[in-house]
């Protein structure tokens, strides 16, 4: 969280996802931790929970999802804006590829790649949030 | 033309006038070369002061028409979209101005009243030949009208959207250097003539 800005963090290794993190709200997380292959909600293991089946069962989809965010990207970790779905910094083979950062008076985004290609990952990031993750979590009542 | 860097490169309009100022050394005789140029609408009065020998005659006012397109812009235009008050001033400037022996690069200002959105930094002289290299390079991009991440992007889109005017923007300032350096040229054959 930087400020009052909630983020989703995602790291990926060799084009797939390594790890992310999402606060969906106040009460609720959930998480894929480094080199695992499953979904904790909350810190717990999303299959030992109370309808922990469905939830196992949206596990390889949603971690393909993520990978689908990741495909571009060898070593990475993005940070998206939890509201918008928009990426606020890309952090590429241990360089800052995008940044935003916002103060009292100004936002600036500094790049190390072209607008259009920063135009390219923020339509794939938002496209999979809005298209694939989020319907996949309402689906089982993991985001409102 | 003797060896130049640019200095300043500023236009504004506000209160119904039109202001213009530019500075630019020549190396060579170590030497700042200074013009304002006013132009207000109400009278249609046009004032000129400074150290560059610009006559009113038609090239001061096709300074002026480029001026004025420069300040008509999709990117001045969108500013106003996120100010709701009413017009008090437009500008555009040049800053971060960084010259090399192979061409200035700037950062480019866009103001609508208290809004701004900036970004660089750009190959001003000579103009860039490809509209689409605008968004092919890394650029820094600042402003203070993206109250959220998703304003930015929009903008970013914009400017994208813009590339060949702004392009076309970048041949105008060009142009009016062009016709400056000109002025400065004749000055400086007609001072070496007369010695």
């Amino acid at each position: 969280m930087i400020g009052n800005r909630k983020m989703i963090n995602i790291q990926c290794k060799n084009k797939f996802v390594s790890s992310f993190f999402m606060e969906i709200n106040e009460n609720l997380y959930i998480e894929k931790k480094m080199e695992e292959g499953h979904l904790y909600i909350n810190g717990v293991r999303a299959k030992v929970m109370p309808d922990g089946v469905t939830y196992q069962m949206i596990e390889p989809e949603l971690i393909r999802y993520f990978d689908e965010i990741c495909q571009k990207f060898n070593n990475a970790e993005i940070d998206v804006d939890e509201k918008t779905f928009l990426p606020l910094f890309v952090k590429h083979d241990n360089e800052y590829i995008l940044r935003i950062e916002f103060d009292a008076n100004s936002t600036k985004m500094i790049t190390k790649i072209g607008l259009d290609e920063v135009r390219h990952i923020r339509n794939i990031i938002e496209n999979v949030f809005r298209n694939k993750i989020i319907p996949l979590l309402q689906k089982v009542n993991l985001y409102g | 033309m003797a060896k130049w860097e640019l200095n300043k490169f500023k236009v504004e309009k506000s209160d119904n006038v039109l202001t213009f100022e530019t500075e630019i050394s020549v190396i060579e005789f170590r030497k700042n070369f200074a013009v304002t140029i006013t132009y207000n609408y109400n009278d249609k009065k046009v004032t000129v002061k400074g150290n560059v020998d610009l006559k009113q005659d038609y090239t001061l006012y096709e300074i002026i028409t480029e001026l004025e397109r420069l300040l008509d812009n999709p990117l001045i235009k969108e500013l106003a979209k996120h100010n709701r008050k009413q017009e008090y001033r437009r500008g555009f400037t040049l800053t971060k101005i960084e010259n090399y022996p192979e061409g200035i690069l700037a950062n480019l200002r866009y103001i609508f009243n208290n809004k701004y959105l900036e970004f660089g930094n750009i190959l001003i002289y000579p103009a860039f030949k490809d509209p689409k290299k605008l968004c092919e390079v890394d650029l820094e991009v600042e402003t203070n009208t993206a109250s959220n991440v998703k304003t930015l992007y929009d903008l970013l889109t914009i400017i994208c959207t813009s590339s060949v005017r702004i392009f076309i923007d970048i041949n105008r300032i060009n142009k009016i250097l062009n016709t400056i350096l000109q002025i400065l040229q004749k000055g400086v054959l007609y001072a070496q003539s007369t010695i």
